[in-house]
């Protein structure tokens, strides 16, 4: 894709269950740190990466929060950290850029809400619903109050591909900017951990009964499940160099493909999520020779790991062993429709720092891949992330350094 | 709920707590005659979420156009005491 | 950069399933609206719905049993397949690689919820199916389209509620035009929910007797469901083929009012800013458009602000572009609509002929253009705005003409 203008990331914002805000997610995930331990909010003896103790007014002030849900609030403290860290933040007085906009990718997006509205309507009747809870129910629900808090007047799209929303949603907004639809772009993705869901992946047997994660690991059983809002700042090339600002890294290809097997299944033979790296690299204009690290979207999932090693091997061939492989979900478990999105702040992380992540608690993977529970140095421009979902769907993005 | 109990004073506090929920201040910030609309920024979605808690609270039936004519707190106290007097 | 042809159309509505069905019907000026029937109202101070009455989704589902999964799967399937067949491409010709599906939705699979919440009350959470909650998020209606026509190329949902459809024509576009993608099934589904309806009900929003879009006495929109897909290929591909090639897509805009979640921006902001963004992105201006499908939900507010926005925009043209809204008679489909309103839209431009505005009786002093009252009309237009707006201030117009 000669001519189109390069996307560059200027800016990130996090919220996670190993730390707030870029400096302290970077500490805590290069430290080894994990997220899972007992879920006050899912009660019982629940184990999940929650954000525990979640203040939103430490971010948002104590005004505008009652309104919004849980993954409202999640995405608009990471849209506040965002838009700080960029110097985006729109004036009080105003109407705000028309061309600064927001892409959110989720997955269960507003299923607590939404159950909860229908549950007061059976409960007490439909004459007793809250009026002010109906707009919580839609899915874009959170993009939607984000645009509102912050001012947001350009494209306000939610993006929804099971687990690799985070990642597409990335992908889109840079579309945007190259479409000339918009000039600066929040893009990453929020999911809220919430009993619905949960119950869905603890009864179809998802979940490590454990409470482990342990991607790529011999002794997997399943995921921990996760929640987290992640944004990067989006810009084209000539918008980074009139704003004068030094951008983090460079969004240099993506590519997506479907197995089209089962909506909650993965096919470990299928070739859709190498033929999505394969054409992540293609469009980054690089051979599989040029990646300096991945950072996969392994979970603890037996056949989902499984694929996707399978995926690197007929990629890399021999050289995988060479690669260092971070799977970093050890840490933050599995955060659904946001994950792509922290996968994405963790290649970045990665290429400043010339070191991939740790997979924290790594003990011994049956796969030819080079994990381990220390951060692994890397000299190279490139990092590749990749996503694979249990519908079918896989993607991967490919990450070029900013010197 | 024993409707015939009910005071002014006892709904005049109660709408004032939500009146003062769905505009995030204090109770004690929210006047008598203080217009909804004009002083506390009150839309159309937070004064449908008031009408709903009232009418949920006494289990009284306030029709919309009634609500929409209702500017502020004395008018709500007025209104709700005619419906609580009509069901009680 | 690739043009983009539409060349396949299929959908399921509340007036009729099938192109045909569906055009003969929508410029006759049908009623689809009627009580709803698939849940009780007799709790709600309203009792009318736009549903699909009868559907029966198993001739259309073939690769696993339709009982499987949600309605919304369900009737994006049947609009799939008959957009399939109204195409007349063959599939199997085909890198799949380079075969995707792309969905908008505002509720995506409700009836998940509504099962759940009903087990749940009836015999506790313990009861609820463990395989229920994976069939609600969005993204398994695309996905069940993918795996029941083995397309293995982009499968997405964009759910930005009832602007949605418009999203995801827009995006399949931009897949075909920028040479990612060579075929995009492309539309919006949503299924007739309580949940939904509770909701509009609660904020006094659904007109108790009629839909009527822009009349002066106009009391509200009414719930509908229904699916619509289109399929779009580079233009060049359609040519060679010999395809019916209803419409070229040109371009769209979208734009956020960040304003108000369920209220439209009072002077429509964003959805002058989404109409002019899909004219310039698509090379054409306010003097080329000769037809405009309304967003028109027959509310007071957003019919007033969709008219105050075109009377803006337009200037003066504005009395003389027709403008109807197709909402008075299968209601608002929500994240369907755009993408049923974009096949209307095509075949506007195919057939020269314009749908109605029904149950129009009274112009509406502070809003009065052309709504094209009561009775289709033959206007030849070349270049149409589809308009679609949705909770959250989301706005989106696409472009589309008549190929030449």
């Amino acid at each position: 894709m000669s001519g189109t203008p390069k996307i560059f990331a200027t800016g990130a914002g996090v919220i996670s269950p190993i730390g707030a805000g870029v400096d302290e997610f970077a500490e805590r995930l290069y430290a080894g740190c994990r997220g899972a331990g007992p879920s006050p909010l899912l009660g019982g003896d629940a184990v999940a990466c929650e954000i525990r103790d979640f203040t939103p007014q430490q971010w948002l002030g104590n005004k505008g929060i009652r309104v919004l849900d849980r993954s409202a609030r999640l995405l608009a403290v990471a849209s506040q950290m965002t838009l700080s860290a960029t110097g985006l933040v729109q004036p009080e007085t105003g109407e705000g850029d028309p061309g600064l906009g927001l892409v959110c990718g989720t997955m269960f997006g507003s299923v607590h809400s939404i159950t909860s509205f229908d549950w007061s309507g059976l409960t007490d009747g439909p004459r007793y619903v809250n009026p002010m809870e109906f707009p919580n129910t839609v899915i874009n629900s959170p993009a939607g109050q984000a645009a509102i808090k912050f001012k947001l007047r350009g494209v306000n799209s939610t993006i929804s591909a099971g687990l690799i929303s985070g990642l597409y949603a990335v992908h889109y907004a840079s579309e945007f900017l190259i479409f000339g639809r918009a000039t600066a772009l929040l893009a990453g993705g929020v999911e809220e951990l919430c009993e619905e869901s949960y119950l869905g992946l603890r009864k179809t047997e998802a979940l490590s009964p454990r409470g482990e994660g342990e991607p790529f690991g011999k002794e997997r059983d399943g995921v921990v499940a996760g929640e987290a809002a992640a944004l990067l700042m989006l810009e084209a090339e000539s918008r980074v160099r009139e704003r004068g600002v030094r951008p983090i890294a460079q969004i240099a290809g993506f590519g997506t493909a479907q197995d089209a097997y089962k909506i909650n299944g993965y096919r470990v033979r299928g070739t859709g999520a190498r033929e999505a790296m394969e054409q992540a690299l293609e469009a980054a204009g690089i051979g599989a020779d040029a990646v300096g690290c991945v950072i996969s979207g392994a979970s603890g999932s037996r056949a989902g790991d499984e694929m996707e090693a399978l995926s690197l091997e007929a990629l890399f061939g021999a050289r995988l062993e060479g690669i260092p492989v971070a799977a970093p979900k050890a840490a933050w478990g599995e955060c659904l429709g946001a994950s792509g999105a922290l996968s994405v702040l963790a290649g970045v992380l990665s290429l400043e720092r010339q070191a991939v992540p740790p997979t924290a608690g790594f003990r011994e993977t049956p796969f030819p891949l080079r994990l381990s529970a220390a951060p692994q140095p890397f000299e190279s421009d490139y990092a590749l992330v990749t996503a694979c979902s249990c519908d079918g769907g896989s993607a991967a993005l490919v990450l070029k350094r900013v010197r | 709920m024993e409707h015939g109990t009910v005071t002014a004073e006892e709904i005049r506090d109660e709408v004032k707590r939500l009146i003062a929920e769905v505009t995030e201040r204090t109770p004690e910030e929210i006047g008598d005659t203080a217009s909804f609309t004009e002083e506390l920024g009150v839309d159309s979605l937070m004064a449908m979420e008031v009408m709903v808690a009232v009418d949920k609270k006494w289990k009284i039936n306030i029709p919309e156009e009634e609500f929409g004519q209702i500017r502020n707190v004395n008018d709500t106290v007025s209104v709700v005491q005619k419906h609580l007097g009509a069901t009680a | 950069m690739r043009r983009v042809a539409i060349t396949g159309l299929g959908l399921v509505t509340p007036i009729g399933a099938g192109r045909a069905t569906f055009w003969k019907n929508v410029t006759a000026g049908t009623n689809g609206i009627a009580p709803v029937q698939s849940f009780d109202t007799s709790e709600f101070p309203v009792h009318l719905g736009a549903e699909v009455r009868g559907f029966d989704p198993a001739p259309f589902i073939q690769s696993r049993p339709a009982e499987s999964m949600g309605r919304g799967s369900q009737l994006a399937i049947a609009a799939a397949r008959l957009a399939v067949q109204d195409s007349g491409v063959d599939l199997a010709a085909y890198n799949r690689r380079r075969v995707g599906v792309l969905m908008g939705t505002t509720s995506g699979e409700p009836g998940m919820v509504e099962r759940y919440n009903d087990i749940r009350k009836a015999e506790g959470l313990d009861a609820v199916p463990g395989e229920m909650m994976p069939k609600y998020p969005c993204h398994v209606i695309p996905a069940n389209v993918a795996i029941e026509f083995d397309l293995r190329g982009p499968c997405l949902m964009i759910p930005t509620a009832c602007a949605a459809g418009n999203y995801a024509i827009g995006y399949a576009f931009d897949l075909i035009r920028s040479g990612r993608a060579d075929l995009m099934l492309a539309g919006g589904a949503d299924p007739f929910s309580r949940i939904t309806y509770m909701g509009f009900a609660r904020l006094g929003a659904i007109a108790p007797e009629k839909c009527q879009p822009f009349d002066r006495n106009r009391k509200g929109m009414v719930p509908g469901e229904g699916a619509a897909i289109l399929v779009l290929e580079p233009l060049d591909d359609a040519q060679a083929r010999g395809a019916t090639i209803y419409a070229e897509v040109l371009g769209y805009g979208v734009s956020c009012d960040s304003h108000h979640m369920t209220a439209a921006h009072p002077q429509g902001d964003g959805a002058i800013r989404a109409m002019a963004m899909a004219l310039d992105q698509s090379g054409r201006t306010i003097e080329d458009v000769g037809y405009v499908s309304a967003h028109g939900t027959g509310t007071p507010t957003n019919d007033r602000v969709e008219a105050l926005a075109l009377r803006t925009l337009f200037g003066d043209r504005a009395p003389r572009v027709p403008m109807s809204s197709i909402k008075s008679m299968i209601g608002h489909t929500m994240g369907a609509a755009s993408a049923i309103e974009a096949v209307a839209c095509s075949m506007a431009l195919h057939t020269g002929v314009i749908p109605p505005t029904i149950n129009f009786q009274e112009p509406d002093p502070d809003s009065d253009l052309d709504y094209v009252p009561n009775t289709a009309r033959e206007a030849h237009p070349q270049v149409v705005l589809n308009n679609a707006y949705a909770f959250g201030g989301n706005n989106s117009s696409l472009c589309l003409a008549r190929p030449v």
